[in-house]
């Protein structure tokens, strides 16, 4: 089992963005499942609008398990030490259904193509065994902060 | 029936996101940008959920304190509502998304 402070060490989200609990079985450079659990707690309830977990969120929480794949053999701690992983694409993700404060969401995470600074992914997230997002493909890269902000780093 | 509309949002630098995405570095995270385009459509079609992400696509990465116009066009189907947006700020597209709303939430 993989917990939050090896999470830590692997990938460099953190509270209140850190949205991966635990990694539960990881096959490096092929496939990982992390487990993700939504509370009531979390910063997206604090003004009552919202009741089903944000989609952004729940695609957000996938893709951080994406970044613990391919980051797992190669950590990035630190964006400032090293690159920061960004999303460059998704196509044909599926909500199937929606996602509540208790409900404990498993990512399965496929590794289909990685070249130099950039990998394809895909996968699919459950709640107590139901299917409840599907994603088609996922890419990502890897830039350099002074690629992305040239004038300096704050 | 094709439907268009504008929205503007600043994203706030004060945001508690930006001091875990990253430490040293703050920037949105790009799946943040789908919350702006829910919030849009949250005032014009109360009630649907998002059902499909069909296509999306990151051209630049947004920064605390950027100015997002937000613009959404929806064409109503027989049982679902098609949407595409377009984000960007005064220096460009930011990103585009191909969405599909339904069902009562």
């Amino acid at each position: 089992m993989t917990g939050l402070a090896a999470i830590r060490r692997i990938i460099p989200h953190r509270h209140p963005v850190l949205l991966v609990d635990r990694v539960v079985e990881v096959d490096p450079g092929r496939s990982i499942v992390v487990l993700k659990a939504v509370s009531g707690r979390e910063p997206c309830y604090a003004d009552g609008t919202e009741e089903a977990y944000p989609v952004g969120l729940l695609l957000e929480s996938w893709a951080q398990s994406a970044v613990l794949l391919t980051r797992w053999q190669n950590p990035n701690p630190d964006v400032l030490a090293d690159k920061v992983e960004l999303i460059t694409g998704i196509r044909d993700a599926v909500l199937h259904g929606e996602v509540f404060p208790g409900d404990v969401v498993e990512h399965h995470v496929e590794l289909v193509r990685e070249v130099a600074d950039a990998a394809i992914l895909a996968g699919h997230s459950l709640v107590a065994g139901r299917r409840v997002l599907e994603i088609g493909s996922f890419t990502m890269a890897r830039r350099g902060v002074e690629v992305l902000r040239p004038e300096g780093v704050a | 029936m094709t439907a268009v509309s504008t929205t503007r949002v600043r994203v706030d630098p004060a945001d508690p996101v930006f001091a875990g995405h990253y430490p040293g570095f703050p920037i949105l995270p790009g799946l943040f940008v789908v919350e702006h385009v829910r919030a849009a459509l949250r005032e014009r079609e109360p009630g649907l959920r998002v059902t499909a992400l069909d296509r999306a696509k990151f051209l630049r990465p947004v920064f605390p304190g950027d100015d997002l116009v937000v613009k959404t066009t929806l064409t109503r189907e027989e049982d679902q509502v098609r949407c595409v947006a377009e984000v960007s700020t005064a220096d460009g597209p930011v990103a585009e998304f191909k969405l599909r709303l339904g069902g009562a939430a």
